[in-house]
């Protein structure tokens, strides 16, 4: 794991001021998904974003990679720099070009976020920028590469492969080949695991893990379990409607956690995994106070 | 691969057994039709005793039903859809095919023109972002379709033939000539392509919007893909398979439609005979004509699928795909 | 027959065959506050304040209008007489006052038209909740009837059946009610299907709740928004067909309708352009009508967020 010491104190990868983005529900309506979030990605450093469902922790991950929905409904403000460069407001070729080589991004459920009619090494190859490995033979050993690194034996067998004709366990790991073809300065998962039978879970952990630490890039690892993101991080956010309610060292954070929802959701983990606590869920009175919080800030 | 003979097997099966009911819904249609069962046969011929007494011999009129429905179904099975006795008694087989040409010779351009431009239309409806642009063509499309064919028909040769005199008004070919002039074939190919081309660019733009908000484009995306490359190589090849299969039935549709808008035109096809032998009472080639239509959309529909069984990956495999567009 | 699903889409009036064309999406998208919102959003809309009042004002014609209008058999006029003040529509080959003749025909063109929609929205609705329902062979002989149509277009059989047995407005309602009840049958059945699997049908059951019972309580009213809208469609689809038939010469000779007169213009193409272009114009804006309606329908009850990628 590195350490967050090792990052230089020039700019920081992403570095997030500010952000607020508005997402279309209905015919009508809308929703404030992320609500001033402050957020800060060093290089190398693997940084957690926890919450539930809805804390707005997947569109926070997708806004710093530019994949929010395009509908002109949508509307982000504040800021996003990426290596220093601000992204908000700058026009899709920029976007295209951070997402090309610096940002790679891996999603939650590898059935349906891979092309069905394509073979797994074409999408995985498409990945690399063009012109960085040379000849087509040169890529396709570089495809065969990535597949290798990301845990899949016989990666030319499965470089022929179409979607459907893998495991769930092989198809994320694809996802984490494209994802890492690039070789980008960061890669956002967003809920990797959580699609994937428990069994096969821990492993593609550990690849992600072990790739992340080859390459030497940044990781935001956003999850909504607590084990998964405790395990790889060095620094935590923890979200919750919308807000970033606390965050830290990884280890402060879950040891000494200071914000009471931190608290009760470390509270609710432990009363599942550990004999004679009795089961927790987070209870009204603090998801009012949580309410009220949210209304004072905004 | 066995489980690909084993759907086909069945494929062709129930297909077989489709022909077979069809077959039997129109003996029985006949059947109940009214009066003189020999008169109802023959058509509006007039008869002597002699020619009564062979026609009730040859199709077995004076036995009883399901012994006739037998002859008819081995008839047909055989080939032999009778004889068009309202016109000097010629195989009804025969005086199909002899029209088939000229029919084909409209439904297949119209066919092609109407996908092609209903591809082309709904895939700009989809993916355009001025959204005047998108609801135009849909509100065109929905226009369009609600048009009777045969009255666009009619009002093409209003405008185009007998106001401008740039087309001519009917038929295939100037008066006593041989073969097809391509002049003639310009409004009936816009007429029957037309409906059809609304159908498929409203389908169209469906596939491709429900494409382009599938997971996987995220994935494209995300490898900083120009949008251009998303659309050509993810969208659109997952969006547009759905078109195969109503393509597929969009021909049978057209070749439907060829009864009216044969008529318009006057365009010597299998339509204006099915008119023609409707006028006269000249049933077995009505029947005749629908065996034949039947059996083509029969086989494109088996065409369809195996196309489309190749071209989905998915099912090469073996696989069903669930693939559901919603407007 | 073919394994693929042809994609789900509303049915627009102008195909000729029911079942491998798409039906609307699933009612299971639930609009805001329920169905009496969703009412209210279908009135709001645009296309419906345009063509609801345009497709009653034909609905109060074709009602009332032939009390009001000339005798469409009286041959006393003039004949061919283009559009004027005394004649607004102008009058026909054998000198019958063209609008009388369009009034009625819009009668018989539009009781044909609606006549068919409820039968099929009825047959739809009770065997398609069956098959979907129960299963079984009510649901395999549905699909089976849906293959039959498909292959056997509803224009064809209607023309030779019509031919056959004579074409009287009976038949032919009776007729293309039995070739196009499928399209509304598929989506009853594929409602009927999902609220059968629910969760609290399942605690209904076990409470000894009839399936019957289920049925209407449950799966008809979940149903009824795009069986509405398919209904609506059909309406539209089966007034084409059945001008369509009365043009080829097939409808009834009592009682004309817009086909007929078509049928009477072709041959007056070149003269009279008013006897080929005003009963079209009418079938086109009833049409017309009906799918947007539908349409509208459709985006009210089943609204989307808008593309969202």
């Amino acid at each position: 794991m590195n350490t967050a010491t090792n990052a230089r104190d020039d700019v920081p990868l992403v570095s997030v001021a500010g952000l607020q983005v508005v997402l279309p529900t209905g015919e009508r309506s809308e929703v404030q998904a992320v609500r001033r979030v402050d957020l800060v990605i060093r290089d190398g450093e693997r940084v957690g974003v926890v919450g539930e469902s809805g804390s707005g922790k997947s569109v926070t991950g997708r806004a710093i990679a530019g994949l929010l929905p395009t509908s002109p409904r949508v509307r982000v403000t504040g800021s996003i720099r990426v290596a220093g460069r601000e992204m908000i407001g700058a026009p899709p070729a920029a976007w295209d070009e951070i997402r090309r080589t610096r940002v790679g991004m891996i999603f939650q459920d590898p059935l349906t976020y891979l092309n069905p009619t394509m073979r797994v090494g074409k999408q995985v190859a498409e990945s690399i920028p063009p012109g960085r490995e040379g000849d087509d033979a040169a890529r396709t050993r570089a495809v065969h590469r990535f597949l290798e690194q990301a845990g899949l034996e016989h990666p030319a067998e499965v470089a022929a492969k179409f979607p459907h004709e893998l495991s769930g366990g092989m198809r994320q790991r694809v996802l984490i080949a494209i994802a890492i073809a690039k070789l980008p300065s960061l890669i956002i998962a967003d809920e990797p695991t959580t699609a994937l039978d428990a069994t096969v879970q821990q492993r593609v952990l550990k690849t992600l893990d072990a790739t992340v630490a080859d390459l030497g890039t940044s990781l935001m690892l956003i999850s909504h379990d607590l084990a998964v993101v405790a395990g790889m991080t060095d620094r935590i956010y923890v979200m919750y409607g919308g807000r970033v309610v606390e965050e830290g060292a990884t280890e402060q954070v879950l040891h000494e956690p200071r914000h009471a929802y931190t608290r009760a959701l470390l509270r609710s983990v432990r009363s599942l995994t550990d004999d004679g606590v009795e089961l927790y869920s987070i209870p009204p009175e603090l998801r009012r106070e949580l309410a009220e919080e949210a209304a004072d800030a905004s | 691969m066995k489980a690909r003979l084993l759907h086909y097997g069945r494929l062709s099966l129930s297909s077989f057994l489709l022909f077979i009911v069809v077959v039997t819904v129109l003996f029985f249609l006949l059947e109940l039709a009214p009066g003189d069962p020999v008169q109802a046969l023959v058509g509006d011929v007039p008869l002597t005793d002699e020619f009564r007494d062979r026609i009730m011999a040859a199709y077995g009129l004076d036995k009883p039903v399901w012994e006739r429905y037998l002859i008819y179904l081995g008839n047909v099975l055989r080939g032999d859809l009778g004889y068009s006795f309202a016109t000097n008694a010629e195989p009804v087989l025969d005086i199909i095919l002899s029209r088939a040409g000229n029919t084909l010779a409209i439904a297949v351009p119209s066919f092609l023109l109407s996908t092609l431009g209903g591809l082309v239309l709904g895939t700009i409806a989809a993916r355009t972002r001025r959204r005047w642009l998108d609801g135009g063509i849909s509100g065109f499309a929905v226009g369009l379709f609600s048009i009777p064919n045969f009255w666009f028909g009619m009002l093409l040769i209003m405008v185009f033939s007998i106001n401008l005199g740039w087309l001519p008004t009917h038929g295939k070919s100037p008066y006593g000539q041989p073969g097809i002039h391509w002049e003639y074939m310009v409004l009936p190919i816009i007429t029957m392509a037309t409906t059809e081309l609304a159908y498929k660019a409203r389908i169209a733009r469906s596939a491709v919007i429900e494409s382009l908000g599938q997971d996987f484009i995220d994935t494209a995306r995300s490898k900083g893909l120009p949008a251009r490359r998303v659309l050509w190589r993810h969208a659109l090849p997952n969006g547009l398979l759905p078109m195969v299969t109503v393509s597929g039935y969009s021909l049978g549709f057209i070749l439907a439609g060829s009864v009216l808008v044969e008529r318009v035109f006057g365009w010597p096809g299998m339509g204006l005979l099915f008119v023609d032998a409707i006028e006269r009472k000249n049933n077995m080639l009505v029947l005749g004509i629908t065996i034949v239509l039947t059996v083509t959309i029969i086989v494109v529909n088996i065409v369809t699928d195996v196309i489309y069984g190749i071209v989905d990956p998915r099912l090469r495999a073996g696989f069903a795909p669930k693939k559901e567009v919603t407007t | 027959m073919t394994r693929q699903q042809a994609p789900q889409e509303t049915l627009p009036a102008g195909a000729s065959s029911p079942d491998p064309r798409p039906a609307p999406p699933p009612a299971s998208r639930r609009p805001r506050g329920g169905q009496s919102a969703a009412w209210r959003a279908f009135l709001r809309r645009t296309p419906t304040r345009v063509f609801l009042p345009l497709l009653i004002m034909f609905v109060l014609v074709a009602a009332i209008g032939p009390f009001f209008v000339a005798d469409p058999v009286a041959t006393a006029n003039p004949k061919l007489l283009p559009p004027s003040a005394e004649h607004p529509f102008g009058t026909d080959m054998l000198g019958r006052d063209y609008l009388a003749r369009v009034v009625h025909g819009g009668q018989i063109s539009l009781l044909v038209g609606f006549s068919v929609a409820v039968l099929c929205m009825t047959f739809g609705l009770i065997v398609g909740g069956l098959a979907g329902y129960y299963g079984g062979w009510i649901d395999t002989a549905m699909v089976k009837v849906a293959e039959f149509f498909q292959v056997l277009p509803g224009l064809v059989l209607a023309l030779v059946a019509a031919a056959l047995l004579g074409s009287n407005v009976l038949i032919i309602t009776a007729i293309l009610a039995i070739t196009m009840w499928p399209g509304v049958g598929r989506i009853v059945r594929a409602e009927a299907m999902r609220i059968s699997r629910l969760g609290y049908v399942e605690s209904q059951k076990a409470a000894g709740f009839h399936g019957i019972r289920i049925l209407v309580s449950d799966v008809i009213p979940n149903a009824m928004p795009p069986v509405l809208v398919a209904t609506t469609m059909t309406v539209g689809r089966a007034i084409l067909i059945e001008s369509g038939l009365a043009y080829i010469g097939v409808g009834d000779p009592g009682n004309p309708s817009w086909g007929s007169l078509l049928n009477d213009a072709q041959s007056h193409m070149r003269d009279s352009w008013w006897l080929a272009f005003l009963p079209g114009a009418c079938i086109f804006l009833v049409v017309l009508a009906v799918n947007m309606l539908g349409d509208a329908l459709n985006d009210a009850f089943n609204p989307t967020i808008g593309r969202v990628k």
